[in-house]
Order: C-alpha cells, then structure tokens, then sequence
C-alpha cells in the first residue's frame, strides 16, 4: 500500500504541479503581458498605419522600455530600468505604490516617477527628492510595488522606474537609434478575447498586414514561452522519475503480493476442497489487493493534491508567478488510472497463479509451483495492464516520442533483469553443492523453488538504473552548461563599481580571497551599429548569431590584446571580473567594429 | 435423497491409473483400480505408505485427474466436469476431513464451518454452522479461533465442516493422525455417529487396522493396485 501510495503521490504531485503552472500562465496570462496581445517594437514606434491596425482591435495602452543612468543631486548615479507608459497603462490589474499610502497614479504627473526602493537605498534618496534621468530632474514621488506585466519585461540589470510619455520626453532620451522597447498591449473586447481563434486570428492578421515590421507578439493564452518550455522540460524529466518510481513500487507489491500468497496456498486449497471457484478465489484475494490499492491511491492523491499548495507555500517569493492552489482533476485521474494499473500489472498474474493452486497439495504436500497450471490469461491480463500504463504516460505526455523511448527502455531493463535474474538462479541451481555447507545452502537457497533471485535483479536493477538516470542527466545538464562557459570564466563578476571605488573594491576582494585573481574593465551598454564599417541592418547574419545584433550588449574594450585563454586544467583559484562603469548614460549608442 | 443417486453406486472406479509426471520420469501412482462403493457403507482403506491410497481419495474427490479409466462419485462421472465443476460437486456432495484439520486460522469456528455452505451461496449457512457446532459438542466455542482449540476440537469443527451440508460421501485421511489415541477414538465415535445418522457414504484411509474393523469393509492396497477387499463391492454393487 505505502509503494503504491508514494508512487502515485509521485505522480499526482508532478502532474499537479504542472497543471498549477499552466493555469496560472492562463488565469494570469492577462496580467502578465498587460493585456490580450502585446505587439512589441525595439528602436522604433508603431507608424500611423500600424497604429491605426491595433487600434481597431481594441484599447491600445504603449509603453517605452529602456535601460538609462539615474544620478542624484550629489553625482551618485544607478543604473535604471525605465518604464514610461501613456494614461491607459495598465490596461489591467493595478500599479502598486507603496508610499505614500493611496497615492494614485503619481507616474501620471508630468516631471514625477515612482521607482523601486533599492534605487532609493542606493542613491541615499527618499520620496520627494530630485533626480536626473537624461537632461530631465524628476521628482520621486513614489515607492513602485508590483506591476501587472512584470513578467513581460526582460531581465532586469537595475531597479525598476516609471513614469509618463509626457516625463519621457522631457528626458531627451527618445533620439533616432536609442535602445528602447516599444510595446503596445491591446485590450479586446470581452467575447473576441477569450476566443482563441478569434485571438489567433487578430494575431495573423497583424502579421500578415505587416509582414516587415518585426512585431514579437504575445497573447494572454501564451505570455511566457520560454518559461513554458523551461517548465515542461523540467516537468518531463521529472515525470520520467515518477513513472519509474511507481514501477519500483508496483515491483514491491507484487513481490509482497508473491510472499503473501505463499503463505495462502494451504487456506486456497481448502477453499477449492470445500467447493470454492477458481475465479472466487480469484476475486477474493483481488478484492482484498483492490482494496488496499484504493487505500493507498487515496493518500497518494492527496499528498499530491497538495504538492502545489505546499510548493507555493515555501516558495512563494522564488516563483516566478502565483501557482494556481487548486485540486486539477486531469493529472489526478491520470496518476490514479497509473496507480490502478501499475497494480494491476504486478498483481493480476500472481494472483491468478495462486487462484488456480490444485487443491491437491493439501494431501500431495511434495507438489511445487513448477506443477501447477498455467496462468496464461493473468500473464496476457498483466500484460495488457503494463501496455495501458505505457499509453496512459504517453498520452499524458507533452513530449510523446521522449516518453515512448523511455517507457520502451523500460521493459527492455526489466526483460534483460528478468534474464539475469533466471541466469543467476539458473547458475546457482548449478552449483548448489559448493563447500563450504554455507555456500552451497545459499546457493541452493538462490537456486531453488520460491528464489527471489528474479525479483531481487529487476527491483534492484530498475532501482539502481532509476539512479543512474538521475544522476546522468543531472551531468548532462551540468556538461551541457559547462559547455557554454568560456574555460576560464571568472566565478564572480561585480557591475557597476565605480572608478574611485575600485581600490577599495579590490583591496576587501584580496582580503577575504587572497587567491582570487582579479581583473577589471571599463564598460559600457550599447547597440552594434556597424560591423566592419557596415550598417546592421545591411549585414548578413546567421539566425543564430542575430540576437547579438538585436538588443543592448555589455561592452567592456583594452587597449592590450587579451593573453590566450588558459585551459581548464591551468585554471589556478578563484578568479572575478569588475567592470567598471566609464558611460555616463547607456542609452548612447556607439559605434562597435567587430 | 435425490432419486438419482439411489440408482447408482456412491463411488464407481473402473480401471483407474493415475500417472504423475516427475523430474526422473513417469511415475505410476495407481495402476488399475475397480471398486464400487454403495450408499451407505462405511469402507477403509488401508495399505503401506506410498501405495496410493491418498490418490485414490484425491481422485475420488476430484482433486486429482485419472490418467486412465473411470471415476464416478455421486452419479456423475467426473471425467466430463472442469475444475468449477468439480468444486461445485464437492461442496454439494462430498465432505472431506483431513488429518490436518486445513482450518481457516483467521476464521472462528462457525465461520470454518459455514464456509462450503456459504461457497453454494445457502441464506442459512451461520445457523446451520451453529447447530453443526452444536451436533460435535462445541456450540460454547463457535466464536473461537482454530489457534485457541486444541488438536481434538480443531478435527471436531473439520468433522462439523465436513457434515454441515449433508453430503452423501465423506472422505476422511487418516483422521486421527494428529491426535492422541484417546481424543482420536472420541472424534471417530463422533464421526461414525455422525455418519449413521446421516446415512452418508464414508471412505476413510488408515493405518490403524482397529480402525478399519469398525468399517463394513476393508480395501487393501499396495503399489496401486487393490490387492484384497475390492470383491464384495461387487456383490454389494450389482
């Protein structure tokens, strides 16, 4: 009952988990992009036309994203994530500002920003004081708490800050070939929103419209691909640990089934003096397993019903969105059909077996299983049971073709275990007349009738091989990652120190690691203009390299070429990167040479 | 009585044999057996160990095919039954006592007895298991376990079970095997009581000839075949 309970917990809790992340992307799909489509722009604002397309959607709210310096009065500076948004921002859910207590929409007012409290810790700053952004002062009126579409915007590099168009442009930062994100998100009407083919659609038809102009469009039924696939990758590889889980412990039943009706086989074959059925026996100790079955099935649903709530209870604040804490039916049936013929698989046909013991051997005590009557139609039953299982987490499965390699993998592992198994009790039979008397009992032990030696190869086998799997994915992620970091990758990198900080930087550095091998650059932020004196938007690039021409990039330069790369093995102690901040404002954009 | 069985024998073997298979080959059990039993008659069977009179019983029971010949118990040859049909014709006719007793042990005593009635699905099985109990002296321990009996009251509750559904032939294997002389001779005063009373058929397979006196008849047997005792089954059975 307990291996069926933690193998169905397993389970349910995998498959709830996943249930919980999808819906909230759908529940939340709506806040998280800000609206029911988000048509997103960089370097360039929606022309009058394309305007005038989204605007025949629905409510259109647009926003300017972009990364910009903020200094204070006293030449401290930070750098900003800024967001300046028009007067439907946000189209739904709300702003939140700290402080001051239910202050509004301060963002609105022109010449006033609301920003995260770091910048203010940072900058030695609170609510009411000046700070310049581009050739703009500001007033902070605010402290910003959550926003709705905080999901939508890109790794953040600095505290968030938001304000109007209006205040936007009274910075001076909006210039032809500026680094800025422009988004518009559209709110539909209500009955053309939540159809999906009417959304679709709507999408397509944008796209089709404007075939150049580059949108990256999202909908409110798919906010976060990325963090979708993330999650299904993970989930898949996790499912594959709980279908062997639940294997391992359907083993551990039919072991324990085998063992308990050893013990039967007397009580069996009194019933059948005394006139019982075959198939009354069958359903009497079927019942019973059933029974059991159910038992454990239920404390497995359970725990896994409540994997998302326990989960989101823990880690709240490291999850990227809310999980929806609901029971999600689909994945609980599924793991209770799994559970339901994972017993059924390594029950059915033991217990056949047992229901169709001769009632003989209560006079005949020398008769052994070798002559008892075939359970053919239990073996198929069983069979039949492990094929149902095999589809159920096939058909469950967001990657099929993954899941039917692994369910194939298993049954060969379980076949070529059951062959060792019967080569070990085999060669044991063999030798059962070793000395020393020890050796030869042990052997005989494992070579005789009612050997475990089969199922002590496949549980031990299949539960090692689950361990092995584990852990050789777990290296192939790490490989897989260690690949796509330069040999000599520093272990730490420090942003934004500034130059007359740097002594003191690296002094407390060599203190606590006197090892460590420091180096430091000057950098900045900005977009490749050009390469090789020709503009990006002429140079032919691969789809795969694209995306450096595509955003902002951290720039560090020296005027000494960089020493060869030492390898892996030269690597000598820990070793950390400073950058040093040289730009007074990231939102320029030089000109790189490649 | 059901007419049909007055018109026949209780048991009718014609030319049994019985071969079982073993890792050194083929091993003949019974090698030709004719007996027939009439209603009524209380028959033992003795012989040596190994001779084949537990087989016999088997085969008779229907617990044990014939390789070869004829078994007919009840009226019905049991060579044309399955499996299910062999233990539909146990629980309606024939109950067995074993030297061992085979008593559920998570059962109480009248649950082990109301156990072939409630096999037939009979509405009545716990009142009839009770005044069975009460026919071998034992309705003050009905709520017992086998494990809180002693070894003469365990066969006393096996003989209940076994008589609880009037069966017309009761096969009994050396019933007193595990009892000391003077509980065995209290349980087989009870049984020929019983059997008297019921005016069942009664196979018993012993070793002990003062047992087998109190029988109408002796059938020896030796290395599978009947060697005396097989004859006046046929004066008795024509």
């Amino acid at each position: 009952m307990l291996c069926i309970a933690l193998g169905v917990a397993a389970v349910a809790a995998i498959g709830s988990l996943a249930a919980a992340f999808d819906k909230a992307l759908a529940n939340q799909g709506r806040l998280l992009i800000g609206g029911d489509l988000s048509f997103e722009l960089i370097h360039r604002q929606t022309n009058p036309e394309e305007t005038a397309a989204l605007e025949k959607l629905g409510e259109i709210s647009g926003s300017a994203s972009f990364r910009a310096m903020a200094r204070a009065e006293d030449g401290k500076s930070a750098l900003v994530e800024v967001k300046a948004v028009d007067d439907p921002y946000p189209l739904y859910g709300d702003v939140a500002v700290l402080e001051p207590k239910d202050a509004g929409p301060l963002w609105r007012e022109s010449g006033v920003v609301v920003a995260q409290r770091v910048l203010l810790d940072r900058l030695g700053l609170k609510v009411g004081d000046p700070l310049k952004i581009g050739e703009a002062t500001v007033k902070i009126g605010g402290i910003l708490g959550d926003q709705p579409d905080r999901l939508a915007d890109r790794l953040s590099y600095g505290p968030k800050l938001l304000m109007s168009r209006d205040t936007l442009e009274r910075t001076g930062l909006v210039q032809p070939g500026s680094l800025i994100r422009w988004t518009y998100r559209v709110k539909m009407p209500e009955a053309i929103a939540i159809d999906r083919e009417a959304l679709t659609a709507a999408r397509k038809g944008i796209e089709t419209e404007f075939p150049q102009a580059g949108f990256a469009i999202h909908d409110w039924t798919d906010p976060a691909p990325s963090l979708r696939r993330d999650a299904e990758r993970f989930t898949q590889f996790i499912n594959f640990v709980g279908l062997t889980a639940l294997l391992l412990g359907g083993i551990g039943v039919g072991n324990a089934i085998q063992s308990y009706m050893a013990k039967k086989r007397d009580i069996i074959a009194t019933f059948k003096c005394l006139g019982a059925s075959s198939r009354l026996v069958l359903n009497v100790y079927l019942i019973q397993a059933l029974l059991l079955a159910l038992i454990g099935i239920t404390i497995g649903l359970v725990l896994g019903a409540l994997a998302p709530a326990a989960i989101a209870a823990r880690y709240a604040d490291a999850l990227p969105i809310a999980l929806a804490v609901e029971p999600h039916p689909i994945p609980l049936l599924v793991a209770a059909l799994a559970g339901l013929l994972t017993m059924v698989l390594f029950v059915l046909w033991p217990l056949g077996r047992a229901s169709r013991i001769s009632p003989a051997v209560l006079m005949r005590a020398h008769l052994t299983e070798e002559s008892e009557r075939s359970a053919l139609p239990f073996a198929i039953g069983s069979a039949a049971a492990g094929l149902a299982l095999f589809a159920l987490a096939i058909a469950a499965s967001e990657e099929r073709i993954v899941t039917a390699a692994i369910s194939a993998g298993i049954v060969v592992a379980f076949g070529l275990l059951l062959g060792f198994g019967v080569i070990v009790q085999r060669l044991a039979a063999r030798f059962r007349r070793t000395k020393p008397p020890a050796w030869g009992l042990a052997l005989a032990s494992i070579g005789g009738p009612g050997s475990l030696a089969r199922s002590i190869a496949v549980s031990l086998g299949l539960g090692l091989g689950l361990l092995i799997a584990v852990a050789l994915i777990h290296t192939s992620l790490l490989t897989e990652i260690e690949s796509h970091v330069e040999v000599d990758a520093p272990a730490y990198y420090f942003l934004d120190v500034e130059p007359d900080d740097l002594k003191t930087f690296q002094d407390t550095a060599k203190a606590i690691e006197p090892t460590a091998k420091l180096d430091d650059a000057p950098m900045l932020r900005g977009r490749i203009i050009e390469l090789n004196g020709v503009s990006v938007d002429k140079v032919e690039v691969k789809p795969d390299a694209r995306w450096v021409l595509a955003g902002d990039r951290g720039l560090t330069y020296t005027a000494p070429c960089p020493a060869p790369r030492p390898s892996r093995k030269a690597n000598g102690g820990p070793r950390a990167m400073t950058a040093r901040r040289s730009c007074r404002s990231t939102a320029s954009s030089p000109r790189v040479s490649g | 009585m059901d007419q049909t069985l007055k018109q026949h024998p209780a048991i009718h073997l014609e030319g049994l044999q019985v071969t079982l298979p073993s890792r050194a080959g083929a091993v003949a059990i019974l090698r030709g057996i004719d007996l027939s039993v009439p209603e009524g008659e209380a028959v033992a069977v003795v012989g040596p160990s190994g001779s084949g009179k537990s087989t016999l019983l088997m085969v008779i029971a229907g617990l044990e095919r014939a390789t070869a010949g004829r078994v007919t118990v009840a009226g019905t040859d049991l060579g044309s039954l399955d499996e299910d049909g062999l233990a539909r014709l146990r629980a309606a006719n024939i109950g067995i006592v074993f030297q061992s007793f085979h008593l559920v042990p998570t059962m109480t005593a009248v649950e082990n007895v109301a156990l072939p009635m409630e096999f037939l699905n009979q509405e009545d099985a716990f009142t009839v298991a009770q005044a069975a109990l009460a026919e071998v002296g034992l309705a003050h321990r009905e709520s017992h376990f086998p494990g809180q009996l002693s070894g003469g009251e365990q066969q006393r509750v096996a003989i209940a079970r076994a008589l609880a559904t009037k069966p017309t032939l009761i096969l009994a294997d050396e019933p007193t095997g595990n009892l000391d002389l003077a509980t065995g001779e209290q349980v087989m005063d009870l049984l020929f009581e019983l059997k008297e009373r019921t005016g069942a058929t009664l196979l018993l397979i012993t070793h002990d000839n003062t047992l087998a006196k109190r029988c109408d008849r002796t059938v020896n047997v030796a290395d599978g075949r009947i060697v005396s005792g097989g004859a006046k089954r046929r004066a008795r059975a024509t």
